[in-house]
């Protein structure tokens, strides 16, 4: 028995003493593969993560991002960053959606192929993340975020679409497109990780795109480090929220161009800067509008004049302002909401008071705590992540 | 003993879930010996939320006292993984394995026997989470098992808490996989070797020479998905006692007259 003992005790100390250390050997391209794509990309040994979180002040309204294929998001920046994709060659997705400038343009119209020039605003997409799970019309019905000024693209992919072809911007058909992918040797380990398969077809070439895109999130601003602080005090559809009561962190300017904006702006925009409160609207910019936005492509009268509302996550950095660009900085913006709002059978009510146009009438303080809020809602992480970022060799 | 039987393949059925794991445990074994040359095997299927394993086992008691014991279990999965808001629906399997060995002592307890096993053994866990993107770990365990055996003509009743130490030494991991998987891997990789009890049981039906079995074992980790982890399986065996066996084949015949 004793003898038994012993052995068992030896046997136990002797598995006890074995090496413990793990060793984990993580890839993702082969070494062919950093080869070649290390003749033209700068993209790292493993790919970054495209996951996308809420700050707690959003997902415990209920709001959550659509989930993001990272291997696809990392083929979408790629193509995103392309020029190659263009008719001259010389403009890609990123030429009218500048990282810097929360992915939007500081041109009121910005420079397609051959010197064209573009007939709206480029639309920041860097908060696209922000209600990209109430896009698409299959998921949310009448309820969907569209794209463009219009609103005429249901989602990412058909916006993306829309920029590739159309004759102002990059003016490639969609076979282009995918016959110029498909040329590109660099493409073909980027699709095989993404889809499994070097074979290259319109679709997934905007699936990838759209992966990228919907990964674009704004959720690091002072304001979201404050409203993860604090409780709301009403919450309405959509997940919208409104803070009224003062953050800690703000200072006293901050805190009053809050209250400003939940009593004059949040009801479109969303007090919580998660997806905008309406889809679309007139805002009065002309009595007689002759882009009739979101109108020209229903046909319905309401909606002439009317374009899609946008998040103001970033605004500080989106400058021209307006589906055309018309307000060079944001107190012209105030400036017009304050005492320039017009006439339009279909202005929205909320624009309205007495049947006519509401003039907000704010001071110069007023404007200038309003812009100090607006500013609190910068990301400056995002606009500089590495991620988001060109990853062509100069 | 049909319902019974059949109300376990049901289980099994509905207890064989959708995720990918990196541990399976396989049944804590209670081998019924009490003297030399006893000996018994057993082969199980067992199912969790994670995977469908089979679960063979071996135990002899080559002087009194002593036991050697060795284990085997293969697990396997297969499902279809739909990402929400219409992404990619990729076909993921696991395919994993267990072999152990392990010495152990017995003796006579109240109105049992108790015993005390120390086993280690190695395998692999192979999940293929779709388009070739597979995480290939290594684990090895070591474990701990003091246990309890009652048995009569008719029944036999096993209880075991198993003390494991699991070590993922070494992997090759496409990181092509979502990163909330790799993450699991990560985790894995950064905080082995685990320290984690295991309780398990079961309880059979015994018609010579052969035990019918209801199995039972209980991962501790916690919390145990984190890791890639199953939380538990349960399953049904059947065992041959080999002395049993033996014993009645050595039986003079009945010579009719």
């Amino acid at each position: 028995m004793k003898k038994l003992a012993t052995v068992f005790t030896l046997f136990s100390l002797f598995l006890l003493l074995g090496a413990c250390k793990s060793d984990f050997n993580y890839y993702y391209y082969s070494k062919e593969e950093t080869e070649l794509l290390g003749q033209f990309l700068n993209l790292p040994e493993l790919p970054d993560d495209y996951t996308v979180t809420f700050p707690s002040h959003l997902s415990n309204t209920g709001l959550f991002p659509r989930a993001v294929e990272r291997d696809k998001a990392v083929l979408g920046r790629v193509i995103f960053y392309d020029k190659k994709l263009s008719k001259d060659g010389t403009v890609s997705c990123a030429s009218c959606h500048k990282q810097a400038l929360a992915f939007s343009d500081d041109q009121a119209f910005s420079e397609g192929v051959f010197d064209r020039s573009t007939s709206r605003n480029s639309f920041a997409l860097g908060s696209v993340a922000n209600f990209s799970a109430y896009y698409g019309t299959d998921l949310n019905g009448s309820n969907a975020i569209r794209f463009f000024w219009d609103n005429r693209a249901e989602t990412v992919a058909d916006q993306s679409r829309g920029s590739m072809t159309n004759a102002q911007e990059m003016d490639m058909t969609m076979h282009e497109i995918a016959a110029t992918v498909e040329a590109q040797p660099y493409y073909a380990p980027l699709f095989k990780k993404a889809f499994g398969s070097e074979v290259v077809s319109e679709e997934l070439v905007l699936e990838a795109v759209a992966n990228f895109v919907n990964a674009m999130g704004s959720f690091q601003s002072q304001f979201d480090a404050e409203a993860n602080q604090s409780q709301p005090s009403f919450a309405g559809n959509f997940g919208n929220t409104v803070y009224n009561s003062d953050f800690n962190g703000f200072t006293a300017a901050e805190n009053r161009g809050k209250k400003l904006y939940n009593n004059n702006c949040s009801s479109c925009h969303s007090g919580n800067m998660g997806r905008p409160v309406l889809q679309l609207a007139n805002n009065g910019l002309e009595s007689n509008p002759t882009d009739l936005g979101v109108g020209a492509i229903t046909g319905q009268n309401e909606q002439k004049g009317s374009f899609k509302v946008p998040t103001l996550r970033n605004i500080e950095l989106t400058a021209p302002y307006m589906h055309d660009g018309r307000f060079a900085n944001l107190n012209d913006v105030l400036d017009f909401y304050s005492t320039g709002i017009q006439n339009h059978p279909f202005l929205h009510d909320d624009l309205k008071a007495n049947g006519q146009p509401k003039q907000m009438n704010f001071t110069a303080e007023n404007k200038s705590d309003l812009v100090a809020f607006l500013n609190t809602l910068t990301d400056d992480d995002m606009l500089a992540d590495k991620k988001f970022s060109d990853p062509f060799k100069q | 003993m049909r319902p019974f039987i059949l109300l376990f393949a049901a289980f099994l059925l509905f207890s064989v879930g959708c995720v990918q794991h990196h541990y399976s445990p396989n049944f804590i074994q209670t081998p019924y010996l009490e003297k030399k040359g006893d000996g018994v095997v057993t082969a199980a299927v067992s199912g969790s939320p994670g995977s469908l394993n089979g679960d063979f086992h071996a135990s002899y008691s080559p002087v009194k006292y002593g036991t050697v014991m060795l284990n085997y279990l293969r697990t396997s999965t297969s499902f279809d993984n739909a990402n929400v808001f219409g992404g990619t629906t990729y076909h993921q399997t696991t395919k994993g394995y267990l072999v152990e060995g392990a010495l152990g002592g017995y003796l006579p307890v109240f109105f049992g026997t108790g015993a005390l096993y120390v086993g280690w053994g190695q395998g692999q866990m192979r999940n293929d989470f779709g388009i070739g993107r597979i995480a290939d770990l290594r684990l090895q365990r070591f474990f701990v098992q003091p246990t309890f055996t009652f048995k009569n003509d008719w029944f036999r009743l096993g209880m075991g808490l198993r003390l494991v130490r699991l070590n993922f030494p070494s992997g090759d991991i496409d990181y092509r996989i979502e990163p909330s998987d790799i993450e699991k891997i990560q985790r894995l990789e950064n905080e082995s070797p685990f320290w984690f009890p295991e309780l398990g049981g079961n309880l059979g039906v015994h018609f010579r020479p052969v035990t019918i079995s209801a199995n039972l074992v209980i991962v501790g980790a916690r919390p145990a998905s984190e890791y890639g982890f199953d939380g538990s399986n349960i399953g049904v065996g059947i065992s041959l006692e080999l002395n049993e066996l033996f014993k009645k084949r050595g039986q003079k015949p009945i010579i009719e007259e």
